[in-house]
This record gives C-alpha cells, sequence and structure tokens, in this order.
C-alpha cells in the first residue's frame, strides 16, 4: 500500500494509505500536480482538526467496503457524536473540510451549524458566531 | 462576525427551512444581505398547495405543516410552472406571476385568444430578473405559440411560432427501446418531458412484462438534437424497494436543475403521494423529508423558494 505523507499547520507528520489522502479532492489534485515524493504541506489545517479528519474518512472507508457490519443507525452515531464539539472546533472543520474539498464532512459540518441556527433564536446565534470569532482571534 | 466566509455561510444558510431563514434575516446586516442576494439558493423545495380555500405554503422541512401565502386570491389552475423563486400560475385569461415568500404578485393579461392553453413554459434568470413565459395554444385544428418576454414588457406577447416537435421524439424513442429491451416494453408509459439545461428529458414507467407491476421510472437524457445521449434505468432507491410498495407516478416537472416526480401508490390515490426529486447531473434519487400532504395533486406544484425574487 503506497502512503502519503501530510504535513498540518504546526508542521506535525501524518501517514496515511494514498486510498485514503485521495478522498480529498484537494490532497488528489496535489498528488497529481507534484506526485508522492515529498510531503504534502497543509498550512490552513492544524494537527487536531487534521487527525479528526483523517479519522472520519477511515470511519466511512471502512463502513463502505464489502463486509462491514457498520449498520446505518451505527454509521448515524458515529457522525452524531463526530460534530459534538465545541463550536469553534466545528468552524474549523467546516473551513478545513472546505479547504480539503471532502464533499461528505463539508455536508455533515454545515447541517450541524445549520441545526443550530435552526434551534436558536437570533440573538442566541448571533452570540454564538461572535464568540467563535472571538475564540479564532 | 464571520468566523465563516460568505461562500460557506450561503451553503450553511441553503440548509435552512424557510421558517428558519426568515428569522436567520435578523440575525446580522451580513446574513440579511447573503439570503436576499440572487446568489442565495434554498437547496430544499417547498410546495404550494390548494387546501380549502386558499393557497398555502408547505415546507417539507419544517415542523409546521402550512402556511397561507396572502395577496392573491384563489387560482384554480392545472397550469402551474415555476423557476428560481418565481412561480406562474394561469387563470384565464390572467397569467399571474409572483413570489409566493415575498408575497409580490403580478397579473398580466392574455388578451383576446379564442384558444385553448395547452402547455405552459417559465424560465426566469434570478440575476437579470428577467423572464419569459411560453404559452402553447391550441384551436380550429391549429397549434400556436406565444410568448412574453418581461424586458420588453410593453410589446406584452409575441407570436404565433411554430410548435417544437416533441411528441414526435417520445415515440422514436419507445420504438427505440422496443429493440434493445424487448422485456420491458409493455407497460412502457410515457410520464413527462423537461428541459434540463442543455438536455432534453423523457420519462416513461417501468413496469415488468409479467406482472405489469411498476418497477421504476427509466430515464432518457437527450441533447439537443434529440439524439439520446443516455439512457438509465432507475428505480425510486432502496427506501421504496424494501418498502414493497407499489407506486405511481402521477405527473413531472423541471423546477430549476431538479426533476420533481408526484407519486402516488395507486390503492391510496385518495390520500395524496410523496414528491421525489432527481438531480440530473448528479444522477441521484432524493426523497422530499416527510408525507406529502394534498388531496388533489393537480393543484399543487414545487418550487424553489427565494427572497430575491421579483415578478
Amino acid at each position: 500500500m503506497v502512503k502519503v505523507t501530510l504535513k498540518s499547520a504546526e508542521g506535525d507528520v501524518f501517514e496515511v494509505d494514498e486510498e485514503l489522502a485521495l478522498e480529498s479532492l484537494m490532497v488528489k489534485n496535489m498528488i497529481e500536480d507534484v506526485g508522492l515524493d515529498s510531503a504534502i504541506s497543509l498550512p490552513n489545517v492544524s494537527s487536531t482538526i487534521l487527525a479528526k479528519v483523517i479519522e472520519y474518512i477511515k470511519f466511512h472507508m471502512d463502513a463502505q467496503k464489502d463486509g462491514s457490519k457498520k449498520t446505518s443507525e451505527e454509521i448515524k452515531a458515529f457522525d452524531d457524536d463526530f460534530v459534538n464539539v465545541g463550536i469553534p472546533t466545528l468552524f474549523e472543520m467546516v473551513l478545513a473540510s472546505n479547504y480539503l474539498n471532502v464533499k461528505s464532512l463539508l455536508s455533515l459540518t454545515c447541517n450541524t451549524v445549520a441545526n443550530m441556527i435552526k434551534t436558536k433564536p437570533p440573538a442566541e446565534v448571533k452570540e454564538m458566531f461572535t464568540s467563535a470569532k472571538q475564540a479564532k482571534a | 462576525m464571520e468566523p465563516l466566509d460568505h461562500h460557506l455561510m450561503l451553503d450553511v444558510l441553503s440548509r435552512l427551512d424557510i421558517q428558519s431563514l426568515f428569522r436567520a434575516r435578523l440575525v446580522c446586516k451580513e446574513w440579511l444581505e447573503l439570503v436576499q442576494s440572487p446568489w442565495f439558493s434554498a437547496r430544499n423545495l417547498v410546495v404550494l398547495l390548494h387546501l380549502g380555500n386558499s393557497l398555502q405554503l408547505w415546507d417539507p422541512l419544517a415542523t409546521t405543516v402550512a402556511w397561507p401565502v396572502e395577496g392573491l386570491s384563489r387560482i384554480s389552475t392545472s397550469l402551474w410552472a415555476s423557476s428560481a423563486g418565481l412561480v406562474c400560475g394561469m387563470k384565464w385569461p390572467y397569467i399571474f406571476v409572483g413570489n409566493p415568500i415575498t408575497r409580490k404578485w403580478k397579473k398580466l393579461s392574455l388578451g383576446q385568444f379564442n384558444l385553448h392553453v395547452s402547455n405552459m413554459e417559465f424560465r426566469h434568470d434570478p440575476f437579470t430578473g428577467v423572464y419569459t413565459i411560453g404559452l402553447t395554444l391550441k384551436g380550429g385544428g391549429n397549434t400556436y405559440t406565444y410568448t412574453y418576454d418581461s424586458s420588453k414588457e410593453s410589446k406584452g406577447w409575441s407570436g404565433p411560432f411554430a410548435k417544437p416537435n416533441a411528441s414526435k421524439t417520445c415515440i422514436d424513442l419507445r420504438r427505440e427501446n422496443h429493440r434493445s429491451n424487448s422485456w420491458v416494453l409493455t407497460g412502457e408509459l410515457f410520464v413527462g418531458k423537461c428541459v434540463c439545461g442543455d438536455k432534453f428529458i423523457v420519462a416513461t414507467e417501468w413496469r415488468d412484462i409479467d406482472s405489469l407491476k411498476f418497477c421504476g421510472l427509466r430515464i432518457w437524457e437527450l441533447d439537443d438534437c434529440m439524439r439520446p445521449m443516455q439512457v438509465s434505468n432507475l428505480g425510486f432507491g432502496s427506501d421504496l424497494q424494501d418498502s414493497k410498495l407499489s407506486v405511481y407516478p402521477l405527473r413531472m416537472e423541471l423546477v430549476d436543475d431538479v426533476i420533481v416526480f408526484y407519486v402516488t401508490a395507486p390503492h391510496r390515490q385518495a390520500a395524496g403521494g410523496v414528491i421525489v426529486t432527481y438531480y440530473p447531473v448528479r444522477r441521484q434519487w432524493e426523497w422530499l423529508k416527510g408525507a406529502w400532504c394534498p388531496d388533489s395533486y393537480r393543484d399543487s406544484f414545487v418550487f424553489k423558494p427565494s427572497f430575491s425574487s421579483k415578478p
């Protein structure tokens, strides 16, 4: 199995299977352009978030494989648990999945943000976005 | 207050139901501008339906069943069309164009045609605000096409033009189908046609030859020269096949980039049905969440909600 080396914003190195790395269309394009020889640098993604993204892709790749015993309930439980994080982390995951171009994760995280907006009154939504911005700064 | 940029915020907001969108506009000025810009396109479709004596909106994503559309008296017609947030309905001798979300309506007079209107096409460009209406009219053994262009309002309707020969294409298609797939020919019935981008799409029912049981829909994609480019047999997805529910498509229409099918189970025809959507670009089926409530499918139709479209 061919390995791909991904380098996070902090400079931490993640070695993953090529099959997994190709799930990110952005990494896929990078591999096509520059090849597999050097590490792929992802200056916009922190180590914590990159580890989460890899965990997500790995789970879903295993779940889709023939012979996987994962039920749709188990997959949904994983997704629910996966996005059950603090609001600043959630926003970082939206940004990372957009940057890395992982469609299914972008869809999952955007839906999560949308559901938060849905269930809160406008003042609380504003508060949620303002505090997330402060946490980022 | 933007931890997410405008492009991502548009993506998030597009996933909200209509009533949440009304509230989200109050959060801040940026969101108000985003939701009311022509770039904004809601992901879900909204159903405009007749309940009793009033027009009501029903959002399959929302918890509330329906809310009334004001500013328009009841239009009783089966001729509806919609495009990019605007809807168009005919009540002889007028055509109403409007946005059910902003409740702005406009009445267009058809003039003195002594003809029967058999088909209506409607296209609206949200960026220029220009819309066109195409009517197919029949009378005295002849068929005419008239068009209305909102950018040339003073001129009103223009026509008649020659009618595009669409019905012939469907018959030719079925002959070709006979050669390639003889086992499903019996009971292959024409459901509808629509134009999606540069493609012409025809849907036919697909039945098992022994039991004549409905198996799904067959989608034909044709290029503008009316040659079949892709022929695909499509069931309604595993949801439906698992439930062993026999379904029956009632009507097909194009809502922007989505093909909408009104589907019912034959034994429950009186109790309404459900709406199934097909995305030709992604080749993907989707169910509109929740049951479709109206008793009469003829008086209901689906449109893509927009806050920026003006009649």
